[in-house]
């Protein structure tokens, strides 16, 4: 929650969402660092205080909020194509004959869009009871490129 | 030298997590209830969402959000009373300044 007050609001909790491990550590460092928390670190640097030892810390904070933001907007890895449950309730389930597939888009981090809603994925296997989920993962370059699916098997 | 081992640190440390939502544009279903087990359809679709402004651009954001996407809420005012399956569909523009998150509900 720190990343929300230290930047430009929305940017930065659209980045925090997939970083939110991080924080903590970049607040634990500076505390141990400088006996300042993050927040008090770039107060005082806005106030224009310096005390030798903040703006430095400040710029080593600077550096560890880009790789932050950076890590974020890079989210993923080189290629990626998996399958993994959607559903895990799986007791005696007979997945039955049928399979439906539904894909949503997203590209260069921009835009996203498509229907992978259950629905759709059982009209396309033309299925009326569904018996289990699926969903599959195909990513490449970091994150430039996914596509998510749902998978649906049924009668 | 130092940016680059910093880049390919960023890299390596990057999980192969994805979320598929845009910075820009954003419109995407994907299924709420993963109970899969035996699921119909039903003959009726509803629909119920919550919507929300954002103010991006000051340091603490300020924004609104309001309505219902409870599937109960849903199931009364459809005339729902058995929810066989649901799903999510999320719809925003730059970087949610407006967003819509809609529940969709499907049942007798």
């Amino acid at each position: 929650m720190l990343v929300l007050n230290v930047g430009s609001g929305k940017l930065l909790n659209f980045l925090h969402e997939k970083t939110a491990f991080f924080v903590p550590y970049l607040t634990t460092l500076a505390r141990r660092r400088s006996g300042k928390g993050l927040r008090s670190l770039f107060r005082d640097r806005r106030r224009g205080k310096n005390d030798g030892v903040c703006c430095m810390k400040v710029s080593a904070m600077k550096k560890l909020l880009g790789c932050v933001a950076l890590m974020s907007l890079l989210s993923g890895c080189v290629y990626s194509n998996i399958r993994v449950p959607l559903d895990e309730d799986l007791w005696k389930t007979e997945l039955g004959t049928k399979v439906g597939v539904a894909s949503n888009y997203s590209i260069l981090w921009l835009v996203a869009w498509g229907d992978a809603g259950v629905k759709k994925a059982a009209e396309n296997g033309a299925i009326s009871t569904i018996n289990h989920m699926d969903m599959g993962i195909e990513s490449y370059l970091f994150g430039a490129y996914i596509r998510r699916d749902t998978i649906v098997y049924g009668e | 030298m130092g940016k680059i081992v910093s880049i390919v640190a960023c890299l390596a440390l990057s999980g192969c997590g994805v979320i598929s939502r845009g910075i820009i544009y954003t419109d995407t279903t994907q299924p709420l209830c993963k109970d899969a087990r035996g699921t119909g359809f039903g003959s009726k679709t509803a629909s119920g969402s919550s919507k929300r402004i954002e103010i991006p651009t000051t340091r603490v954001d300020i924004g609104a959000e309001w309505d219902s996407r409870a599937i109960g809420d849903i199931a009364k005012e459809h005339g729902i009373s058995t929810v066989y399956a649901c799903e999510t569909r999320r719809q925003s523009v730059l970087l949610g300044i407006w967003r819509r998150d809609q529940v969709i509900i499907y049942g007798e």
